[in-house]
């Protein structure tokens, strides 16, 4: 199972738990199971997260696959980011806009 | 330069890592490249803001009555004219953003929060109207307290910028508002116990001034939209991709009627990631009907587009007498202006990157203050952090009598090493970076009384990210390469080189553009070090593309099947039996056949480039102090610094050079200066003291190549970090020639000269 390690302030969100063993094969899963084991995590990690798969930094790319024994940090998003994706996610209104007093400080 | 120090070679590549001419060259070199404010369109009106004259005042009434019935007023708007935006953080520029934010940034609504800040604009047909029309608007201010200082701002009892502002990862959640927007925090081991460990422990507060990127060239935008809401806009922007989210947004527009144009760009810095104009712009066009060009004077550009950060940080180093690291702590309090959104997460993340140390705790606190919004500037955050960090590195090589390069290589983060902020980094090249400056010339000359000698390493992340390049073949063999990135520092003459060795054709017979928005998929901004790290792989993949096509094209002209045939050196060449029966075909061979066997030729590139390796450089400088003055002048300076493989030497070189001097300035001299009454003082570069040319010597630059295994030509970012290191090399050189160690940026004379005399030390 791939150790994850949430680093900052999204341990706020999971009442101080940081580090998991959960068994995902994609970015993708790994947030699924963490939206379904902390539920206020999950708007976060839908836009406010960069993902290191043992040492290599990815950012948007929920496909990327994770092996069996990797090691996951969740990291805040590093300088970029897609401004176009997330407007064009919000044109069809996916979830509700984060408020101010929701987001963690990533 | 490189060549001299034994790199860019050219590993069998034709161009890259070759020092060719830069295909935009000749028009920027004579004035013909077009900017931001040179685009005209027939029968345009002339847009001007007005703009807040105080730091902090509720808006009660805007009444444009006047202003509008002036002859020759086409349109006025305000803060009536844009919807409000609900609070919502998306990852924008380089730095994250709230709508809610941008949109009371680009026109003020509730309350004006800066001195410059934008309360109405007009659009008239001439420049003098413009100027008429603006005093006719009234605004009726109802003036607030103001606090600039973030250190004040913090206080309880301060003037508050926004009431509904509660500051984030705290617990429990405040139940009143402030000025503190968010608190961030990153820690691993356990600093108290690392600390016991301890021999030598230095614990220093240190202060930095709001710098401007310095840009020469000023926000400029002509829009026009047309009755059908068709819109089109010519900036001088970073990412007009992102420019077109952001006003399709802001104005309710649909993307797909906005086409945005990237003009030649006079600098940017990260200063030209976010909007100001352009929504103005296409909002007074979209009311008087008519194209309408702004352009922001320089003292517009100061008082109203982002600086970066001022700060105070306190630092707590400790290590053992043979000078291991064995925790570290600093908290940062990050000036974001008005609006929140300082970099002091990417502050928190940085402060501590170059070194591996077991027990690490960095605490930051972004704070709003009645400034202009800041805005991303060159590897947001890191330089502010590092600056103190060095600045400690420094005195503990000091007080445990160790070479302050050898203490950094002790501590050097290395492949392998787990970051302070989490992952363990893979290849990196600062370990390289600081035996190259041991092993120079500079580093082993002898320095005479007042002068003084620093180093300072530093890092940054670099990204990848969305981007789109095409390549096609044209009818005479020639290859039209248009990349989505706007072209700052040599990116166009990188693509053609990885594109001529791709594909086997003479660099001069590339011609690269920089696309619109209509041309190409999306795009995410020059910035991060991103755009030839990324767009060299999207390249690639164009290619790709355009062999694969040849290989098929041929195996049906020559009736062969696929594993006879080979694209290589510019041609598709028959294998085996084949040779005998038909000769090579080049490129230009299959443009001339293009329409009898499938069609136009061209490649596509459409990625989200990751792998982004970071890098890291060192920096060596010597200055003199003149005791009489104050006055430092730098008298050499040296960077080193990993970019995994340069694809233009010279470009890379160049962005080692100016990172170094924008650096020379924030140490030495830049600083926003504000008066008791809120007001900036020095809003223009008489006052605002940048470098220029004859301030600098010529700066030595050593590329160190420590491949990026993620990338195919081994390609890192190299536009952020070179401007990391160099605040804290001059603190250091300044200690070394003067004794005192300065904790306060800018170290400017008249504070130099203050310090001397304290000590007594004014006199040659």
């Amino acid at each position: 199972m791939a150790r994850v390690v949430l680093v900052g302030n999204l341990a706020q969100v999971t009442g101080g738990v940081a580090e998991f063993h959960l068994p995902a094969t994609s970015v993708q899963e790994l947030f699924r199971k963490l939206g379904e084991l902390h539920p206020a995590l999950a708007p976060h990690l839908e836009t406010g997260v960069a993902v290191a798969i043992d040492g290599q930094i990815f950012q948007d790319a929920l496909l990327e696959p994770i092996g069996t024994d990797s090691e996951v940090f969740l990291l805040p998003q590093i300088a970029g980011g897609s401004g176009g994706q997330v407007l064009q996610s919000d044109i069809s209104r996916r979830a509700a806009p984060r408020q101010a007093g929701e987001n963690v400080g990533m | 330069m490189g060549e001299a120090n034994g790199h860019s070679k050219t590993n069998g590549h034709s161009y890259v890592g070759t020092r060719q001419i830069r295909p935009d060259g000749v028009d920027k070199v004579t004035g013909r490249a077009r900017f931001g404010a040179d685009y005209n369109l027939p029968g345009q009106l002339i847009g001007r803001v007005l703009r807040s004259p105080h730091p902090h005042a509720r808006i009660i009434s805007i009444d444009t009555s006047k202003a509008e019935a002036l002859p020759g007023v086409k349109a006025v708007i305000t803060r009536d004219d844009f919807a409000d935006q609900p609070s919502e953080f998306i990852p924008a520029g380089e730095m994250m953003m709230n709508y809610k934010d941008v949109v009371r940034n680009v026109m003020a609504r509730e309350k004006a929060l800066y001195e410059g800040h934008a309360v109405a604009a007009v659009a008239a047909t001439s420049v003098a109207i413009a100027r008429r029309a603006l005093k006719l608007i009234d605004v009726k201010y109802e003036v607030l307290p103001h606090v600039i200082d973030v250190v004040e701002a913090m206080k309880p009892g301060a003037p508050l910028l926004h009431d509904d502002l509660f500051t984030v990862g705290v617990e429990p959640k405040p139940e009143k508002p402030s000025n503190i927007a968010k608190r961030v925090e990153i820690k691993q081991g356990d600093v108290e116990a690392g600390f016991k460990k301890a021999d030598v422990v230095i614990e220093r507060e240190f202060k930095t001034a709001p710098v401007h990127q310095g840009y020469i060239e000023p926000h400029a935008a002509l829009a026009t939209v047309s009755e059908d809401g068709a819109t089109e806009l010519w900036t001088t922007t970073q990412g007009h991709f992102i420019v077109r989210a952001h006003c399709a947004r802001l104005l309710g527009l649909d993307m797909g009627k906005v086409r945005v144009t990237a003009t030649e760009i006079g600098g940017g810095f990260g200063g030209k990631t976010v909007v100001y104009l352009e929504p103005l712009a296409i909002a007074l066009s979209r009311k008087a009907k008519r194209p309408v060009k702004m352009v922001m004077s320089r003292e517009e550009v100061f008082k109203a587009s982002g600086p970066t950060s001022g700060a105070t940080v306190r630092v707590k180093m400790g290590a053992t007498k043979d000078g291991k690291f064995v925790a570290a702590f600093a908290e940062l309090k990050y000036q974001a202006g008005a609006f929140q959104g300082s970099p002091v997460q990417p502050g928190t993340m940085c402060a501590y990157a170059p070194y591996d140390i077991e027990n690490v705790h960095v605490i930051g606190y972004d704070v709003v203050s009645n400034r202009p919004k800041v805005a991303a500037y060159r590897a947001p955050g890191a330089p502010i952090a590092e600056y103190a960090v060095e600045s400690v590195v420094d005195e503990i090589a000091k007080k445990l009598g160790l070479d302050p390069i050898e203490l950094r290589m002790m501590n050097a983060a290395r492949e392998g090493t787990k970051a302070a902020y989490g992952p363990k980094f893979g290849p990196i090249g600062l370990e390289e970076t600081l035996n190259a400056i041991k092993k120079t010339e500079h580093w082993n000359t002898p320095l005479r009384k007042w002068q003084g000698r620093g180093v300072a390493s530093g890092f940054w992340f670099n990204i990848g990210g969305e981007t789109s390049v095409s390549l096609t073949v044209n009818e005479d063999g020639t290859i039209s390469l248009m990349a989505g990135t706007p072209d700052i520092g040599g990116l166009r003459a990188a693509l053609t080189s990885v594109a001529a060795d791709e594909l086997g054709v003479p660099y001069d017979k590339v011609r690269p553009i920089i696309g619109d928005t209509g041309s190409l998929g999306f795009n995410f901004l020059t910035g991060g070090s991103r755009s030839a790290f990324s767009g060299s792989m999207a390249i690639v993949e164009a290619a790709k593309q355009i062999k694969a096509d040849l290989c098929a094209r041929a195996c049906k002209l020559w009736e062969a099947k696929p594993d006879q045939v080979e694209f290589s050196g510019g041609y598709v060449k028959p294998l085996g039996a084949l040779a005998e029966k038909v000769k090579p075909m080049s490129i230009a061979d299959f443009a001339k056949v293009s329409g009898k066997t499938g069609g136009p030729i061209g490649g596509v590139g459409r990625i989200n480039a990751q792998g982004a390796g970071p890098s890291f450089g060192t920096h060596l400088v010597d200055l003199e102090v003149d005791p009489e003055t104050g006055r430092a002048t730098i008298l050499r300076y040296t960077v080193a610094q990993d970019a995994g493989r340069a694809l233009h030497p010279a470009y890379v070189e160049g962005q080692f050079q100016g990172g170094a001097v924008q650096g020379i300035g924030w140490a030495l001299n830049e600083e926003y200066i504000y008066g008791s009454d809120g007001k900036l003082q020095n809003a223009g570069f008489l006052d605002y003291r940048m470098p220029v040319a004859s301030d600098v010597p010529m700066i030595d630059a050593i590329l160190v190549e420590v491949g990026n295994p993620r990338h195919p030509y081994g390609v890192r970012g190299v536009g952020e970090t070179p401007i990391v290191p160099p605040l804290g090399a001059i603190a250091n050189a300044m200690e070394n020639a003067t004794g005192i160690r300065f904790t306060e940026l800018p170290m400017s004379p008249p504070k130099v000269l203050k310090a001397l005399k304290e000590k007594g030390l004014n006199k040659a």
